[in-house]
């Protein structure tokens, strides 16, 4: 018996099906207000006026920006962002509604931002295929949310496995262990799909598929974030609750629940 | 009677003998945290108090906690030292904050500064303390035997003196 109204109910499946969902930010302003945040701090970095077009300046960011000092440029953003009050919540108020659909409505959020930034012909900055629950201290409960930060397509965008080709490879997994992921994903590369995701739209998936990115073969860059989120009660792994995962959400059934002590002192 | 001003310097941090959450970490590297996220938040660190060994021994850090008028604050390597029982870590609480000091917990990047923050302290390790009655105890085994991921000491054990208490 299912007490979902339809709405949730046919995401759900969307989900399950198809391993991610691709919507629209449920919250453009706060997506635009961390896009211009994320552009003045790479002003202030390389000591340039800030522009007029804060996509078109991103795109083409490959011009200011060498690959040695993509890793500091990058970090740089990162601490900055993370220094404003308001990041998190306006990060979570882009998908609110479809991360509660999907996850539950009592949340744990990641602390810190995994942010991309793929120059054009850069390999320094790949991600080669993976599941995360394969290692990396994650649990098969949390989901991801990324979120690019200009119009993402093809190898300027990630590719998934979807959850039907990935339950079939993941029982094939042994085969390529004494040759590596690049074989592995030679093996799988025609039943990839790369997700088209332009600025303004979201991408909520489950990190349990493979996935990950190539050298990026378009003109311009991809900036992209992810946070993961999962259910306050749901199992964790290595990644725990406290240095790596924040509670969000935590309802007055909870917070009773854990404080509630039985009458003792009974002697028998 | 004239007023002896007592100057508050730096923060004293706080590691174990004990293993955290399950994980026991060498003092280096506890050391190691502690020293790093006093760098980058630019506190003061004083040289860390080690508890003892014995569950449920806070002799070390009721001594740290009796230094409090001169200090600016107490960097624990983790939040998860602190006493299981919710009443002690609220008089814990009040008491570093009455004295106008700061409690940091390096491994999970918190800091308490005032009474408002206490209720995110709370709620952090109340739900970790509940986790073991969530589903699969709320923890995701990665292997069915985690022994099969042990290898290492498995293969040391023929070098272990196992009569050795």
């Amino acid at each position: 018996m299912d007490f979902l109204e339809k709405i949730e109910t046919d995401l759900s499946a969307a989900f399950i099906q198809n391993g991610y969902i691709v919507q629209a930010c449920e919250n453009l302003s706060a997506l635009d207000k961390i896009r211009n945040k994320t552009v003045d701090l790479a002003t202030n970095f390389l000591g340039v006026p800030y522009p007029t077009d804060a996509g078109e300046f991103l795109d083409e960011i490959v011009s200011l920006v060498p690959v040695k000092k993509l890793n500091s440029f990058r970090l740089h953003i990162i601490s900055g962002l993370m220094a404003e009050p308001w990041f998190r919540e306006a990060y979570f108020s882009c998908a609110s509604s479809l991360v509660k659909t999907i996850v539950g409505n009592e949340l744990v959020m990641q602390r810190n931002i995994g942010l991309s930034i793929q120059l054009p012909g850069d390999n320094s900055s790949l991600l080669p295929l993976h599941s995360d629950s394969w290692g990396s201290e994650c649990s098969p409960f949390e989901v991801v949310l990324w979120i690019p930060l200009v119009d993402c397509y093809r190898t300027k965008s990630m590719f998934i496995l979807p959850p039907d080709a990935d339950a079939k490879w993941r029982e094939r997994v042994q085969e390529f262990s004494g040759a590596g992921t690049e074989s592995l994903y030679q093996a799988i590369e025609p039943e990839l799909e790369w997700l088209e995701v332009p600025y303004g739209k979201v991408v909520l998936f489950t990190p349990t598929i493979v996935h990950g990115n190539r050298i990026n073969q378009e003109s311009t860059t991809r900036w992209s974030m992810n946070i993961r989120f999962k259910g306050l009660f749901t199992p964790y792994s290595d990644k725990r609750l406290g240095e790596y995962f924040a509670p969000i959400a935590v309802r007055a059934a909870s917070k009773i629940g854990m404080k509630f002590t039985m009458p003792g002192g009974f002697d028998e | 009677m004239s007023e002896e001003l007592i100057q508050k310097l730096g923060y004293r941090g706080y590691i174990t003998s004990r293993p955290v959450r399950g994980i026991s970490y060498p003092h280096r590297v506890q050391n190691l945290v502690v020293r790093d996220y006093a760098t980058r938040h630019n506190l003061d660190y004083k040289l860390s108090a080690t508890e003892y060994a014995m569950p449920g021994c806070y002799m070390m850090f009721y001594d740290v906690l009796t230094e409090l008028p001169q200090l600016e604050g107490i960097i624990l390597f983790s939040l998860f030292m602190l006493p299981q029982k919710t009443k002690l870590r609220l008089e814990i609480y009040d008491r570093i904050l009455g004295a106008g000091c700061e409690l940091h917990a390096a491994l999970e990047e918190m800091v308490l500064q005032e009474k408002s923050e206490i209720e995110y302290f709370e709620t952090m390790i109340q739900v970790v303390l509940n986790l073991p009655k969530a589903p699969m105890g709320g923890y995701y085994h990665k292997s069915e035997d985690p022994k099969l991921n042990n290898f290492f000491l498995e293969a040391m054990r023929p070098t272990i003196d196992m009569s050795v208490e």
